[in-house]
């Protein structure tokens, strides 16, 4: 009976700019179009004598981690020095934070050394959403994964490698194969490709990985893996984590292998150019095979150099979206009405 | 839209006299095989044509969004489109060409930023419009004309075909 | 003891059949006379209820209590005259000299009545049978685990077979702690989305069909607590008209709020038993209406602190005291519940549970609530008596607004 004000919105200005970036779920083509052109400015830039620009200048970026990942810190940490920002690593392992009072108490530490931007990764699902509620006004969080819920900066790096080897998104079907269940990044995946004009996304996996409810997300879920990659544009493989056959989800890597592990004989079955994906890191033999992986279809490589463009598009319009957040809001309290001459074009 | 005032120069005229400038500018200076950058989006309308113009190979863009210095008041432009610049830059003598001059900024902007490229031999600037209230030590060496605004007064560079000026 | 007589109030009563404008002489904490409006003779001071409804008291089947001096005040604003109180209490009751201490606290606190519910196993570990009868000597007026497993089924049903020897009341909780193993919220469409795990409802209604498949044998008397499945309701209804001894009652919380309450990562509705579907919902609504399901709060008061965390870190649980009846109150504005079968949910069902005396029957001591049934409220952080502020209702717009309540014969609240 209650309504709340819509989650998906908590990550965006009045006037519809992003300041925060929780996940892809409800922001509209547009902006995720600019993402993706901002990030291939960002790739020209990385190609340079010098790779950084000075965009975030005298900015405190903070990579919270909650959970250890020292591959994603460590493209967010590139991307923020890469835009000139300062950037301090904290690695604090769950098992140092009890409950709720631990993460709020961290927070506002960090937030008396005037951190003007947090890299959030939780095992919690709805944490980057949590503390992007609880943050003083100014601050962006960012979030680099948060339990099954969202990992959109992988999403989008996904997006524009998709873009960058395809043409574009639109009218592509793409398939995402293996542990759906506990992937936040097939989710943000998922709602990326459908605001961005996929014309199928289809869920390859056994039922114990595939929730029936992915259909409500608008992807199609097949069980069988040569039906499901059929004339398939992308394949999306994802990490199948050991303890799922602890977890009585899986008999076996074995048979998981073969059921859905990508070969060359399964990878024949999707369009002759389709490209071959992966997140990282790959666990070859399980999900698949090291022919595939380094084949001429693979692009896994190009994904890890896209990451960093992709953070730092993010991170450079969260933090726009903030500074002019607050100018609205200062400007509003002061109401004074200066005279300052302005030349439009893009240059003063 | 506003409407053009009469008493603001022909922007087409401007540019033509501007044009035979640079040539003389060049051959003064004897500059052989200049890159001619443009600052996007008024600035790059014009290298354009300059650069066909002087029959040169190469054309560069920059768009110095990433170099701003009022990111805290305006943040990011929402038309970052990123520059395109020749492979290399060292040891060129750069024409660098923007469309209006005023405080300076911009062009303090376009040259860190080409900086952050490579090491060139020299920078020299072109504008089609110089309206003074400098703030930095920064001069124009090809002008096509100085005028005067009143305080509150902006001006646009329409384009690229034709070039039209309008008061705001 | 307290003597009042009640002027012009609609008095409603459904176990009496009591719909009518009437006046009501309470004299020493007794129910004297109940007469048409205008037509008591007494001299009594008054206490004018006219365009008021007086209704028996609210008895709450579940609640969590740990500060017993708030949590009985905030009962008695709320209409509510009984409050049983989970073992899970701050002290567990789990033994005759920790119900006698709450029993004691009560009688201090002297507002509305605290009613302790023993433990079934010792430390509600579920293993081993509490001193069930020294429990039920000491005053416990039945027996839970609180929400915690009694994994093995031959311990259930031990405790079924030693409760029956000594026509004792057990109350159960139908979780299969397997089939939920690490849930956080209603398994469904929402929680796919949000990446939270999800409870299924199988794990619900496969332990009932368990529990009532004991329960015929052992022919315990057994109440289920806080059921949140359309499912479970056929299952109940099904049992009932096979003649078992079992009744049921289903959380508030689960009558007005949905999984889909849970977006937006709000740790308010993080709760247990999980909001369900809408379907469930109306289901739970349709068995309050036709008698089947009572209505308890399951209260919880949590600080602050144990609510600000993500989804699936903060305490479950909702702060309901103040609210349960102008909740209810809001859902019979909407057409989804009838007034009568709020009634008969929340005060004349668990008073025939528990086997207290039911309704506003003469020569009995009054448990009444005189409440403005179309009354706007709204709720704050401020205006809530008890010491939790986890309600799910702050700020919106609700109905009923309770002027006078009796609880045992002593005035315990007025506006």
């Amino acid at each position: 009976m209650t309504r709340h004000s819509d989650p998906t919105q908590v990550q965006l200005t009045a006037d519809g700019r992003l300041k925060h970036f929780l996940t892809t779920e409800g922001l509209s083509k547009e902006l995720l179009t600019e993402i993706l052109d901002l990030a291939d400015s960002f790739i020209s830039t990385q190609e340079r004598a010098v790779k950084k620009v000075p965009l975030l200048r005298g900015k405190t970026v903070v990579n919270l981690f909650f959970e250890n990942s020292t591959r994603t810190r460590s493209t967010f940490e590139l991307a923020a020095k890469r835009l000139s920002a300062d950037i301090l690593n904290l690695d604090i392992a769950r098992s140092a934070t009890s409950k709720g009072e631990t993460l709020m108490d961290t927070l506002w530490n960090l937030e008396a050394m005037y951190s003007d931007m947090f890299v959030v990764r939780h095992a919690d699902s709805g944490a980057a959403h949590f503390i992007a509620e609880q943050v003083t006004p100014g601050v962006a969080i960012i979030n680099a994964g948060d339990g099954r819920h969202a990992h959109p900066t992988q999403a989008m790096l996904d997006m524009l490698t998709i873009r960058r080897h395809k043409g574009k998104i639109e009218g592509q079907t793409i398939a995402i194969v293996g542990d759906i269940l506990h992937s936040r990044v097939a989710r943000s995946q998922i709602h990326a490709l459908k605001t961005l004009g996929a014309k199928e996304v289809r869920v390859i996996g056994p039922a114990t990985l595939v929730p029936k409810e992915m259909k409500d997300l608008g992807a199609s879920i097949y069980c069988n893996m040569e039906k499901g990659l059929t004339d398939v544009d992308v394949v999306i493989m994802l990490r199948l984590q050991k303890e799922r056959m602890s977890d009585a989800l899986l008999p076996s890597e074995g048979e998981y292998f073969k059921l859905y592990g990508l070969t060359e004989a399964k990878l024949a079955l999707a369009k002759a150019d389709a490209i071959v994906m992966h997140p990282g890191p790959i666990n070859r033999g399980v999900e698949i095979d090291s022919a595939v992986a380094d084949g001429k279809q693979s692009v896994i490589l190009n994904q890890v150099s896209y990451g960093i463009a992709v953070r730092m598009a993010v991170m450079a319009m969260a933090m726009s979206g903030q500074v002019a957040e607050q100018q609205a809001l200062s400007n509003k309290n002061s109401e004074h009405d200066d005279t300052k001459t302005t030349i439009s074009g893009a240059t003063v | 839209m506003n409407t053009s005032v009469s008493d603001l120069p022909d922007p087409e005229a401007l540019y033509q006299q501007l044009a035979l400038d640079v040539k003389q500018f060049i051959a003064s200076k004897n500059l052989q095989q200049p890159l001619i950058i443009g600052i996007r989006t008024g600035g790059a309308w014009l290298a354009q044509r300059l650069q066909k113009e002087l029959a040169l190979p190469e054309l560069g863009i920059l768009d110095i969004s990433f170099y701003r210095d009022d990111f805290d008041e305006r943040g990011l432009s929402a038309h970052a489109k990123g520059s395109d610049l020749p492979d290399s830059i060292e040891d060129r003598d750069i024409i660098l060409v923007d469309d209006v001059l005023m405080s300076g900024r911009t062009i303090r902007a376009a040259m860190n930023e080409i900086f952050d490229y490579g090491r060139p031999t020299s920078i020299q600037l072109v504008c089609l419009l110089d309206i003074g209230q400098r703030q930095l030590p920064i001069q124009a060496d090809v002008v096509g004309a100085k005028i005067e605004l009143i305080a509150g007064q902006k001006i646009k560079l329409s384009g690229p075909d034709p070039l039209a000026l309008t008061l705001g | 003891m307290s003597t009042l007589t009640l002027t012009h109030a609609q008095v409603l009563d459904p176990s009496l059949g009591l719909n009518q404008l009437s006046d009501i002489v309470i004299e020493y904490g007794f129910i004297i006379d109940i007469t048409a409006a205008g037509k008591s003779i007494s001299t009594n001071p008054e206490f004018n209820a006219e365009k008021a409804l007086v209704i028996p008291g609210l008895i709450d089947l579940s609640a969590h209590i740990h500060n017993i001096a708030s949590e009985t005040v905030a009962a008695a604003k709320g209409g509510i005259t009984h409050l049983c109180a989970q073992p899970n209490s701050r002290q567990l009751i789990d033994t005759p000299a920790n119900v006698s201490l709450l029993q004691q606290a009560s009688a201090k606190a002297n507002s509305s009545r605290l009613l302790p519910i023993g433990a079934l196993t010792q430390k509600l570990a579920g293993d081993q049978l509490a001193n069930m009868h020294s429990l039920k000597q000491a005053g416990c007026i039945a027996l839970s685990n609180a929400r915690e497993p009694i994994k093995n089924a031959l311990v259930l049903r031990r405790i079924m077979e030693y409760a029956t020897t000594h026509d004792m009341l057990i109350m159960l909780t139908a979780e299969d702690c397997d089939l939920s193993a690490n849930g956080i919220m209603h398994e469904g469409p929402t929680a796919n989305r949000l990446g939270l795990t999800g409870i299924a409802e199988v794990a619900e209604t496969a332990a009932l069909a368990q529990q009532l498949l004991l329960v015929e044998l052992t022919g315990c008397r057994s109440h289920f607590s806080q059921l949140s499945c359309g499912r479970s309701v056929s299952m109940i209804r099904a049992a009932q008209a096979q003649g078992l001894p079992v009744s049921a009652d289903v959380a508030i919380a689960n009558l007005m709020f949905t999984d889909e309450d849970v977006d937006g990562f709000d740790s308010t509705f993080n709760v247990q038993p999980p909001l369900r579907s809408e379907k469930d919902r109306q289901a739970l609504l349709a068995g309050v209406n036709d008698g089947v399901l009572a209505i308890c709060s399951n209260h919880q008061a949590q600080d602050i602190a144990a609510k600000k965390a993500p989804f699936a870190a903060a305490e479950p649980g909702m702060s309901l005291l103040d609210t349960w009846l102008s909740m209810m109150l809001t859902l019979v504005n909407k057409g989804e519940l009838d007034l009568s079968a709020v009634v008969n949910a929340s005060s004349i069902l668990p008073a025939k549970i528990l086997g207290l005396k039911a309704g506003l029957q003469r020569e009995q001591l009054a448990n009444l609530v005189v409440v403005k049934q179309d009354a706007d409220i709204c709720y704050s952080i401020d205006s809530l008596l008890s010491s939790g502020k986890n309600s799910p209702v702050l700020g919106e717009p609700l109905k009923g607004e309770v002027k006078l309540t009796f609880s045992a014969g002593r005035e315990v609240y007025r506006a």
